[in-house]
C-alpha cells in the first residue's frame, strides 16, 4: 500500500509537469482526487477494511498526499494563469509607470535639513539674494581690503546712477544673520537656507550659484560644545549612526574661534578613496563662535550672550546623500537626472 | 605657503614623520593641503600672518611639541663710515609707511648663488637670480619680512623718498610690465621717478645684477590696505604683496635686513656701513588683553586648569601676568580681542576634548514663515499635477533675453560676468525654463516641468512653468489654465487678481521656432509674492448629499464668436438653487455644424439637500436654461 501511494505522487508530479493547460490540471484533479473514482479517494474510502494498525499507517499518509496533490496542482495553475496565456492577453507586458512629477534632489535635501533643524527648535528664516557690502561683509567683520574678502569671489551688481552703496550677489546665507537680528532679541535658534553666488569658473565640484544653509544660535551659555554636539547629532540624523565627525581650526572673520568640520568618509567607509583624497575623511561646513562685533554688530551684548553660527554646502550633502559626482547636474535641468528623485 | 621640513630643521628639532607632522599642524593649527615628500602645503589663514615664513612655522611647531627654536645668529661687521652719509630717505606719507630702513653696502660681488641658497630657494619654487637676489628673498622667507635691493649707481641722486605717485608716473617693474600709477598708490622714488611700488615690486631699471657693485637694501613697514588695493587696482601680486597686506611684526624689520647684509657680506664681500638708515623709529607697545576664565570656560563649553590655559599661552609666546593680562608677543599684531586668545587656548587644548553638550535653553515658540511655508506646499502642488521641478541659473544673457523680447534697462545688470550669459539678473523665470523645455523635448514626448525661484529689481519670488505636448493647442491651453487654477484653488486666496497670473500662453509658431520646438507649448509665470500674502490654509467642508442627484447633458449650436464663459454665466443665472455644477465637456467645428458655428456640449447636475428632485422640475429648469441660450446668445439646441 505503501509504494502504491508513493508511486501514486511519482505519477501525479510527472503529469503536473507535463501539464500545459488549465484543462489538463482538471484531469489529474478527477484522475487523482475525483469525488467516485480518484485514485486517492478510492485508498482512503478502502481505510476501512484494513486492520487498526494499516489504518494508523496508511491513513495520515493518504492524507497528507492528498493535500499535496492539491498544493501541487494548485501551484501549478497559479504558474499557468502567470503566464496568462489562458486569459486572451499578455500578463507579464511590462508594468506602465504612473505619471509623476519630481521635486528637485536640493528641494528634497533642503527639506530633510531643515526637519533635523526644527525638530532642534531652529526657526527657518529668509533674506535677499542682492545684498549690500554691509550685510554680506563690513557687519560680518570682513572689512574692505582685508585680505579675508578674499575667500569669496563676488558677483557684483552695475552700479545705477542714483546708487551710492554697490550690491553684490550675496556669497554666503551669512549676511540673513545680521537682518533676522534686526527684527529678533536672543534666545533665537535660527536657520537660513538659500541661493548663494560665487563668481568662481564652473566644473564639477563648482557652481556659480548653489545652496548653502547658515545657522545661529545666540543664548546666555552658548558653548563650543554645544556647536559641536549640535553638528554631530544634525550629522548622524541625515547619514545614520555611522557618520562621524572631527573638527579642526580654521578661520572665518564672523567667528572666534572659527573651526571647519569633517565627517568620515561614507563613499568609502572611511578607508580611502578618491572622493575622500585617500583621507578618510571629507571637508563638510565652517562654524564657529560668533564674534563679539558680529554680535555687538546685531545689537546683542557679548557680555551677557555668546552664540554660534555655521554654514553648510546644501550642494554638498545632497551630492554625497545620493552619490552624485556633478554639481552641475543639479542646475542643467536634465530630466534624465531630475526623475530620478 | 609651502613648508620644506628640511628647511625648518635648521631652527627646530623635528622628530616626526612630515605625515605625523602635517596632522599635528592639521588639527592645532592651519590646513594642511598636501603632504608632498618632504614638503607641506600648508593652506594658512588670513589671520595668521606669522606663520607665512619657516621660522614662524618653527615658532608654532615649538609651541605644539615644546621643541626650542634656534634663531639664525646674526653677526654684521660694519664699516667706519655711516650708511646716512651716502644715502637720505625721506618718507612723506608715514601712514601708509610707518618705517622704512636702509642699508648700505659697497662692493660687492654679484654672482651665482651657492648651492644650499639655491635649492632652498627651489623647494619655494623660485628660481635663483643671482646672490644678492636670492639673498633678499631667501630672508623674505625665512623671517617673513619682505626685502628689496637697489643698485646704489643706478639710482638718480642719493636720496629715496616714499610718497604717493603723481598722476602720470609711470614704472617699468621687475617682471617687464609698465604700471600706469595713480595717486592713491605708494612709490619709492629716487630724483627722478619711481623705483619701485611700495611693498609690491621693485623697478627694472634699478636692479641689481652681475655688473653691480653697491647696493642698498630696503626693509619696510607699509599699510596692509593700501598694499592690497594697489596690488588689486594693478592686477599685480607677489610674496611681498601678499605678506604685506596680511599683516607686519613691526620688530622684524631691523632683524631682517640685518640677516640680509650679514649674508651678503658672507656671500658676495662687500663693506655694510654702519647703522641702518631710518628716518622714522616704529613704537612698538605690547598690546595687552584681559583673560577672564569664567568667559574662556563658558565659551568653550569645558572648564580648563588655569595652570594649563598659562601653559598653553606661554607656548605660544604670550606672556601672562598673575592677573590674567595676556600681552600680545610682536608677531601676532591679528590678535584684537579675548574671543582671539581663547581660540589659541581652545586649538592647542584640542577640539577633541570638549565634552558632548547638547543645547539647552528655553523653547520658544517657533514662527513659521509664510512665504517659506506655501514656497513648499506650492512645490508639492505642482509635483502633484505631473510637473518637475527643475533649478535654473539666476542669470541670463542676450541669448535668452532676445526670443522674449526682454529689454536691458529693465534688468540688474552683473559688473563682472565670467561668460555672456551672466550678464543680466533674470526678470522672469521664463527664458531659462523654455530653454530646458526646449532640450528635453528631445529626449522626452512630454515635458512638465517648473520653478519657484527668485527674480530680481524688485526681487521677488514667481512660479512659472512649462508644458510641451503632442495634443492640440486647445486642449494644451484647457490644461495648462487647469493647473495655473487648481495651484490657485489650493492656496485659498481671500482676494484675486489676474494680475497676478503675469503670464499664460501658448507659444506662437514663430516662437516655438526661436525655441527650436516643434510640439505644442504652453506656459504660464505666476506673481508669488503677493499670493501668498493672500493665501490660507482651507477649512471647508461640505456634507455629502443625502438625496440622489438629477444629471442631463446639453449640447448647444452658438455663432463662433461666442465664448465658453457666456455659456457658463446664463447657465449658472438660469440654473435655479437646485444646480450643483457645470462640467464642459466637448467643443465641436466641423461636420454637421454650420461654418459660422460650433457646438458646445455640457454636463449639468442637480440636487437638493432636503428632497430628492422630481424629473420634471429638472425639465422645467432646462427649459429655462435653453431659453436663456437660446435668446441671449442665439443658441440651437442639439439632439
Amino acid at each position: 500500500m505503501k509504494t502504491n501511494l508513493n508511486k501514486i505522487k511519482k505519477d501525479v508530479l510527472e503529469l503536473v509537469n507535463q501539464a500545459k493547460d488549465l484543462k489538463s490540471l482538471e484531469k489529474i484533479e478527477t484522475q487523482f482526487l475525483g469525488r467516485k473514482d480518484g485514485e486517492i479517494t478510492k485508498i482512503l474510502r478502502g481505510l476501512k477494511k484494513l486492520t487498526v494498525k494499516q489504518k494508523k499507517e496508511i491513513g495520515p499518509l493518504a492524507n497528507a498526499l492528498k493535500k499535496e496533490i492539491k498544493e501541487m496542482l494548485k501551484e501549478k495553475k497559479n504558474n499557468l494563469v502567470g503566464k496568462r496565456t489562458d486569459r486572451g492577453f499578455d500578463y507579464t507586458l511590462p508594468p506602465k509607470k504612473p505619471e509623476v512629477g519630481h521635486l528637485h534632489p536640493i528641494t528634497q535635501f533642503t527639506k530633510k535639513v531643515t526637519d533635523v533643524f526644527v525638530s532642534m527648535g531652529f526657526e527657518i528664516v529668509d533674506g535677499p539674494e542682492v545684498e549690500t557690502e554691509e550685510y554680506n561683509f563690513d557687519l560680518l567683520n570682513i572689512p574692505a581690503e582685508h585680505p579675508s574678502r578674499d575667500m569669496w569671489d563676488t558677483y557684483y551688481i552695475k552700479k545705477s546712477r542714483n546708487e551710492a552703496l554697490p550690491r553684490l550677489l550675496r556669497t554666503h546665507t551669512s549676511s540673513v544673520q545680521l537682518r533676522a537680528m534686526e527684527k529678533r532679541k536672543p534666545p533665537v535658534r535660527l536657520i537660513v537656507p538659500g541661493r548663494v553666488f560665487r563668481h568662481e569658473a564652473v566644473d564639477a565640484g563648482h557652481e556659480t550659484n548653489f545652496y548653502q544653509c547658515e545657522g545661529l544660535v545666540i543664548d546666555e551659555n552658548v558653548s563650543m560644545a554645544n556647536l559641536i554636539s549640535t553638528l554631530r547629532v544634525f550629522v548622524k540624523k541625515i547619514f545614520g549612526e555611522k557618520a562621524k565627525i572631527r573638527v579642526r581650526p580654521s578661520y572665518f572673520p564672523f567667528v572666534e574661534p572659527g573651526i571647519e568640520v569633517d565627517m568620515s568618509c561614507l563613499i568609502c567607509d572611511s578607508k580611502g578613496c578618491s572622493a575622500c583624497k585617500q583621507t578618510g575623511w571629507l571637508e563638510m561646513l565652517g562654524a564657529g563662535m560668533v564674534h563679539p562685533k558680529v554680535l555687538e554688530n546685531m545689537k546683542v551684548d557679548s557680555k551677557k550672550y555668546t552664540g554660534f553660527a555655521f554654514g553648510l554646502g546644501i550642494d554638498r550633502f545632497m551630492m554625497l546623500y545620493y552619490g552624485i559626482n556633478d554639481i552641475r547636474l543639479s542646475y542643467n535641468g536634465d530630466l534624465r537626472f531630475i526623475k530620478q528623485f | 605657503m609651502l613648508l620644506p621640513i628640511n628647511w625648518l630643521k635648521d631652527y627646530i628639532k623635528i622628530n616626526l614623520s612630515p605625515e605625523k607632522l602635517a596632522e599635528l599642524l592639521m588639527f592645532k593649527s592651519f590646513e594642511v593641503e598636501e603632504v608632498n615628500g618632504d614638503v607641506l602645503d600648508l593652506s594658512i589663514t588670513p589671520d595668521r600672518n606669522d606663520c607665512f615664513s619657516i621660522l614662524g612655522l618653527a615658532r608654532e611647531v615649538s609651541a605644539l611639541t615644546g621643541n626650542m627654536v634656534k634663531f639664525p645668529k646674526i653677526d654684521v661687521e660694519e664699516s667706519k663710515k655711516f650708511a646716512s652719509s651716502e644715502v637720505k630717505v625721506e618718507i612723506q606719507n608715514s601712514e601708509l609707511c610707518p618705517q622704512y630702513l636702509a642699508a648700505v653696502i659697497k662692493n660687492v660681488k654679484v654672482g651665482e648663488s651657492p648651492a644650499w641658497l639655491k635649492e632652498k630657494l627651489e623647494s619655494m619654487g623660485v628660481r635663483s637670480i643671482n646672490n644678492v637676489v636670492d639673498i633678499t628673498n631667501f630672508v623674505l622667507f625665512e623671517m617673513g619680512q619682505p626685502l628689496h635691493a637697489f643698485d646704489t649707481d643706478k639710482l638718480s641722486g642719493k636720496k629715496l623718498v616714499i610718497r604717493n605717485a603723481k598722476k602720470g608716473e609711470k614704472i617699468l617693474a621687475l617682471d617687464e610690465q609698465t604700471y600706469n600709477l595713480e595717486k592713491d598708490m605708494l612709490v619709492i622714488v629716487d630724483d627722478k621717478k619711481p623705483v619701485a611700488i611700495a611693498g609690491i615690486m621693485g623697478g627694472a631699471e634699478t636692479l641689481v645684477n652681475r655688473r653691480t657693485k653697491n647696493i642698498i637694501l630696503e626693509s619696510a613697514i607699509f599699510n596692509p590696505k593700501s598694499v592690497r588695493l594697489t596690488s588689486k587696482k594693478l592686477g599685480l601680486r607677489s610674496e611681498s604683496s601678499t605678506r604685506f597686506e596680511r599683516g607686519f611684526d613691526p620688530t622684524l624689520t631691523e632683524q631682517a635686513i640685518n640677516r640680509a647684509a650679514a649674508l651678503v657680506q658672507e656671500l658676495c664681500g662687500g663693506e655694510v656701513l654702519k647703522g641702518n638708515v631710518a628716518p622714522l623709529k616704529i613704537k612698538s607697545e605690547k598690546k595687552t588683553i584681559k583673560l577672564e576664565l569664567d568667559y574662556l570656560n563658558k565659551l568653550l563649553g569645558v572648564e580648563i586648569k588655569p595652570q594649563e590655559v598659562k601653559k598653553i599661552l606661554v607656548s605660544l609666546g604670550f606672556e601672562v601676568s598673575s592677573s590674567w593680562d595676556v600681552a600680545i608677543p610682536s608677531w601676532r599684531q591679528n590678535m584684537n580681542c579675548v574671543a582671539d586668545l581663547i581660540e589659541e587656548v581652545a586649538r592647542v587644548y584640542g577640539y577633541e576634548k570638549l565634552p558632548d553638550k547638547f543645547l539647552n535653553g528655553e523653547l520658544v515658540p517657533l514662527e513659521e514663515d509664510k512665504k517659506l511655508k506655501w514656497e513648499g506646499k506650492i512645490k508639492n502642488l505642482m509635483q502633484v499635477v505631473g510637473f518637475d521641478e527643475v533649478y535654473n541659473y539666476s542669470f541670463y544673457g542676450e541669448k535668452q533675453m532676445k526670443p522674449m523680447g526682454l529689454e536691458e534697462t529693465k534688468h540688474l545688470e552683473v559688473e563682472n560676468p565670467i561668460n555672456p550669459d551672466q550678464r543680466f539678473m533674470r526678470t522672469t523665470l521664463l527664458p531659462r525654463l523654455l530653454g530646458v523645455a526646449s532640450r528635453n523635448a528631445r529626449k522626452f514626448d512630454e515635458v512638465k516641468i517648473f520653478e519657484v525661484g527668485k527674480v530680481y529689481n524688485p526681487e521677488e519670488l514667481r512660479l512659472a512653468g512649462v508644458i510641451v505636448s503632442k495634443s492640440d493647442d486647445v486642449g494644451l491651453y484647457r490644461e495648462i489654465s487647469g493647473i495655473v487654477s487648481y495651484v490657485l484653488d489650493k492656496m485659498n486666496l481671500s482676494e484675486k487678481k489676474s494680475s497676478w497670473i503675469l503670464k499664460l500662453n501658448l507659444l506662437n509658431p514663430k516662437e516655438k521656432e526661436e525655441w527650436k520646438i516643434k510640439d505644442s507649448v504652453a506656459y504660464f509665470e505666476i506673481d508669488l509674492e503677493k499670493i501668498i500674502s493672500n493665501a490660507k490654509e482651507s477649512k471647508k467642508f461640505e456634507s455629502l448629499p443625502l438625496y440622489p442627484s438629477v444629471s442631463r447633458d446639453l449640447s448647444i449650436v452658438v455663432p463662433q464668436d461666442v465664448l465658453w464663459k457666456d455659456v457658463d454665466e446664463i447657465v449658472q443665472k438660469f440654473g435655479g438653487e437646485f444646480l450643483k455644477d457645470i462640467e464642459f465637456f466637448d467643443l465641436y467645428k466641423g461636420k454637421g455644424i454650420e461654418g459660422d458655428k460650433k457646438s458646445f456640449a455640457f454636463h449639468l447636475e442637480f440636487s437638493s439637500s432636503e428632497r430628492t428632485l422630481e424629473s420634471n422640475e429638472v425639465d422645467e429648469v432646462m427649459g429655462e436654461i435653453a431659453r436663456a441660450l437660446e435668446k441671449k446668445l442665439k443658441a440651437n439646441l442639439r439632439i
